[in-house]
């Protein structure tokens, strides 16, 4: 558990932590990532979630922070109906990049899968319901690794 | 029926810069119509980009992607010329495809 705890992203800390708990009660303890445990992310579970947490606990592991991972977001999103999004990875063996949105009543927006030969790369535009954290997560062959930026949104766009 | 998925790939020294717009609603399912009723959910969930066959990209959606899904991404091995395939589903089960050669 203790580990869990130090690999947690710092930012909303008390959210990833009680998505921590739920993770690292199913698993071995003190396995910060999904080395070596390799719980299988259920995706249609992750999607079904209707909580940040529920949605973290459904991808398989609590991701590690990880300066690695680029996350473009405006600062103030005037439109929450759309909003401009991009991700990129310097991570090695970058397989999946994932976007949850915290505060939005679906909170895994998407997931896309980076196929060998493709860029671990992808923008595009999502929406946000409220002003709040949007986690920018990737899965390599060893574990789940997450950036976060909040952003200001000025009219919410799920509505 | 939706508009064409409109799609433009550009090779440069052997990579492909891809955007892709899919015109679609993409409702939430959580909007009020003017009567006050909601209006159903109707978004895409999977998208499947191929080259010859090859998977270059793909995508598993909610609805909290924006209205008119936009994508752009770049892959490697591309040749002008080549086919770029894009197809999507929704969550009502309706499905539409596109195609592009690459510049």
């Amino acid at each position: 558990m203790a580990a869990c705890m130090q690999t947690a992203l710092p930012i909303n800390r008390r959210r990833l932590l009680h998505a921590a708990g739920a993770v690292c009660g199913a698993i071995a303890p003190g396995a910060g990532r999904s080395a070596g445990a390799a719980p299988v992310p259920d995706e249609a579970l992750a999607f079904a979630a209707r909580n940040f947490a529920d949605a973290i606990t459904a991808l398989g592991a609590v991701p590690t922070a990880s300066a690695l991972i680029t996350l473009d977001l405006p600062q103030v999103a005037e439109n929450g109906a759309l909003v401009p999004i991009a991700v990129t990875s310097r991570m090695a063996g970058t397989r999946e990049i994932l976007i949850v949105v915290d505060g939005n009543p679906q909170p895994l927006a998407v997931r896309f899968t980076i196929p060998d030969g493709t860029e671990p790369y992808v923008a595009t535009r999502i929406r946000m319901a409220q002003s709040g954290t949007v986690y920018a997560a990737v899965r390599t062959d060893d574990g789940l690794y997450a950036t976060a930026r909040t952003a200001q949104v000025t009219v919410g766009g799920c509505g | 029926m939706s508009q064409p998925i409109r799609i433009r790939a550009r090779a440069h020294n052997g990579v492909a810069d891809v955007t892709i717009l899919m015109p679609h609603p993409m409702e939430t399912g959580l909007r009020a119509d003017e009567s006050g009723g909601l209006v159903p959910a109707h978004f895409i969930t999977q998208v499947a980009v191929t080259v010859d066959g090859r998977s270059v990209f793909s995508a598993r959606m909610g609805f909290a992607v924006a209205r008119d899904p936009l994508l752009n991404f770049r892959f490697s091995g591309a040749r002008s010329g080549q086919i770029l395939r894009v197809a999507w589903t929704d969550s009502l089960g309706e499905a539409r495809t596109g195609e592009a050669s690459i510049a």
